[in-house]
């Protein structure tokens, strides 16, 4: 019977070099996750609307600050209205950067002031709410996704 | 608060998602299959392709990897618990399984599948792998099913005509045997553990002559009952030639009547030499088709007799099949399988199983990772459970980057409704909630029953109206502390 032979080489090579391409996707998904909520956060700190000038004041009594927010200095929908600053300068990566499996990698990014949840979602009273965080993700959709286009190409690379 | 914000954009970087949009891994694969058809003077020319096809598939080893050795794993546990294997014993058949396919090209799957069947027929370790190294290589030599060849195999072990005989013998004999058997492998060992077979083999018959008996019974697609009626002449052949009162039987008179030797074929009977008894009555017969089928009639009856005239008709195939098969056994097996891969066909499934086995080997490098992060899991939806809003606001299982980012948006606009529902979360911060309105200018906070929370909670803000219209960071913190 006739036969042609076929001559396998490099498989070392070859798994070596899978196994430095798991690595450098794994390394690249966890670089997109924690730019990524970079992006996000900046996204949702630039939505808030500056202090209007004028709304804090100082006790010069008991020293303590405070801010005023009734007219002229309400609040502005649809975004929110920086007081004391504290939900905005809270905003981070709180969550992660986690390992949910070989080339799979998730990170959390949100404030951490205990009422931040009544502005992104509202109240009765706060009808409609002063999302921040919604459309900071919204905001930040194209950059992730050429973020993650651009760490998927160099781990190619 | 909990380890976790209330509100949560969260974001899932997942390279089987990725490469899936991509359409990266099936696309390469099949290149790499492609480039690897290369025969004669291009086979300089694939260790070029076949480092271009590494880049290509190294996209999707991430998940492909994990997700082989996923499946894989699947397929031990399977085993495993089919068979009522320990650990111990699973980890050395996988690892077995493994270096059969890089071996034999079988698929890992396929190997998995008869490993089942060896296992539940109660063939254990070396034993085991053994029996699944050779019906592989079997498998390979006839083209046939692994999981086909190894139950023909595991059947035929139990036969009585195939005891003492090493398993690798015995499928040497069979392999020899099925390429002359119509129906192959499969059809060979169905004839050997049938009626047929079974009251062959009582007679004395060799593995070999009933292989050979068989094959030419196959060709012409003998009915088992004309096979049942020449065994029985078989029978009677060895029956004594007189009876009580010491007169000779109604069957050797008539045997004997057609010019045969009672005697001389219970000889070749005894001596397990069919060929020859065969042979005999030919040879009496002297050519004349008549005179065979009178033979013929007399020794195995009307129905048993259409079967000797098929061998006699076959007897060169018959006793070049017997000689085939009596000459095989492990020495054979593996020239054939030698031979067998020399081809291309079976080459490149080597190839291929052997690349699969790599990704096998990574992807299980990988799989304590990704127990780790199940693990982790665990522990996150358990926090999810005692702190059900986040739960609302976290994005679990949402794959590919863009598709994150827009389900979070749409989850992150969920009404308060929702939120409040979860009111055992809320109930810290429940004096808080009707400083939240003043600080945006709001009229003081005054919930409906219907969102959850508690209406009595509308005369619980702390402030009076003048502190309504500010708010201090110090005044939250006192709120707190209630």
């Amino acid at each position: 019977m006739a036969s042609e032979g076929v001559l396998i080489s490099g498989v070392s090579d070859f798994d070596s070099a899978l196994m430095r391409d798991a690595a450098k996707t794994d390394a690249a998904s966890r670089s997109i996750v924690v730019r990524g909520s970079e992006i996000i956060d900046r996204h949702a700190k630039e939505l808030w609307r500056p202090r209007p000038s004028g709304s804090q004041r100082t006790s010069k009594k008991s020293g303590r600050t405070y801010y005023d927010g009734s007219p002229p200095y309400q609040a502005v929908r649809p975004y929110p209205t920086l007081r004391t600053g504290n939900t905005r300068d809270s905003i981070g990566m709180h969550v992660g950067p986690k390992q949910l499996g070989p080339g799979r990698w998730m990170s959390g990014t949100g404030p951490t002031t205990p009422y931040a949840p009544y502005l992104e979602f509202g109240t009765s009273h706060i009808n409609p709410p002063f999302a921040f965080m919604g459309p900071g993700v919204k905001k930040s959709e194209l950059e992730i996704q050429s973020l993650a286009q651009e760490e998927w190409a160099k781990a190619q690379e | 608060m909990g380890l976790l914000p209330p509100v949560v954009a969260t974001l899932i970087a997942d390279t089987k998602e990725y490469t899936a949009k991509m359409d990266e891994a099936g696309l390469k694969m099949k290149e790499f299959g492609a480039t690897s058809e290369t025969t004669g003077g291009k086979v300089k020319a694939f260790g070029a392709t076949a480092s271009t096809a590494v880049l290509g598939m190294g996209v999707a080893l991430g998940a492909y990897a994990v997700d082989k050795a996923y499946k894989f794993q699947e397929g031990m546990d399977k085993i495993s618990n089919q068979a009522g294997l320990t650990k111990k014993q699973t980890d050395a058949l996988g690892t077995s399984i493994l270096n059969i396919s890089g071996a034999t090209g079988q698929t890992t799957s396929d190997l998995q599948g008869a490993a089942l069947l060896v296992e539940q027929s109660g063939i254990r370790g070396a034993k085991a792998t053994n029996l699944l190294t050779t019906a592989a290589k079997a498998a390979v030599i006839t083209n046939s099913s692994v999981v086909d060849t190894t139950q023909a195999i595991v059947s035929a072990q139990s036969l009585q005509i195939a005891k003492g005989m090493d398993v690798t013998t015995m499928t040497g004999k069979l392999v020899a045997g099925s390429k002359d058997f119509v129906g192959g492998l499969k059809a060979e060992e169905a004839m050997l553990s049938g009626r047929a077979g079974v009251s062959l083999a009582n007679y004395g018959l060799k593995l070999s002559t009933v292989v050979a008996i068989g094959s030419q019974f196959a060709k012409v697609q003998m009915p088992t009952r004309s096979i049942t009626s020449f065994t029985t002449g078989l029978a009677n052949l060895e029956k004594p030639i007189t009876d009580t009162t010491g007169k000779f039987t109604a069957f050797h008179n008539a045997v004997e009547k057609t010019g045969l030797s009672q005697n001389k074929l219970v000889s070749y009977l005894r001596t397990g030499n069919l060929g020859g008894l065969l042979a005999y009555i030919k040879e009496q017969a002297g050519g004349s088709a008549q005179k065979l089928t009178e033979m013929v009639n007399a020794v195995f009856g009307s129905t048993g007799g259409a079967g000797a005239s098929v061998l006699i008709k076959n007897l060169k195939d018959f006793v070049t099949v017997q000689k085939t098969v009596a000459g095989a056994g492990a020495g054979s097996l593996a020239s054939g399988f030698s031979n067998a891969v020399k081809q291309l066909g079976p080459q490149f499934k080597i190839v291929m199983a052997q690349v699969d086995v790599l990704f096998v080997k990574a992807g299980q490098a990988l799989l304590p990772k990704v127990a780790d992060a199940l693990k982790w899991a665990n522990g996150v939806m358990d926090y999810f459970k005692g702190h059900p809003i986040f739960a609302k606001v976290i994005v679990d299982d949402v794959h590919f980057v863009g598709k994150v980012v827009s389900t979070i948006a749409s989850t992150i606009s969920s009404d308060l409704n929702r939120v409040i529902n979860f009111g055992g979360v809320l109930n810290p911060l429940h004096d808080l909630v009707g400083t939240i309105g003043d600080l945006f200018g709001t009229p003081a906070y005054a919930p409906k029953r219907n969102t959850g929370l508690p209406g009595a909670l509308s005369s619980r803000s702390p402030f009076t109206p003048a502190a309504k219209k500010t708010l201090t960071v110090n005044n939250i913190a006192k709120v707190k502390k209630r």
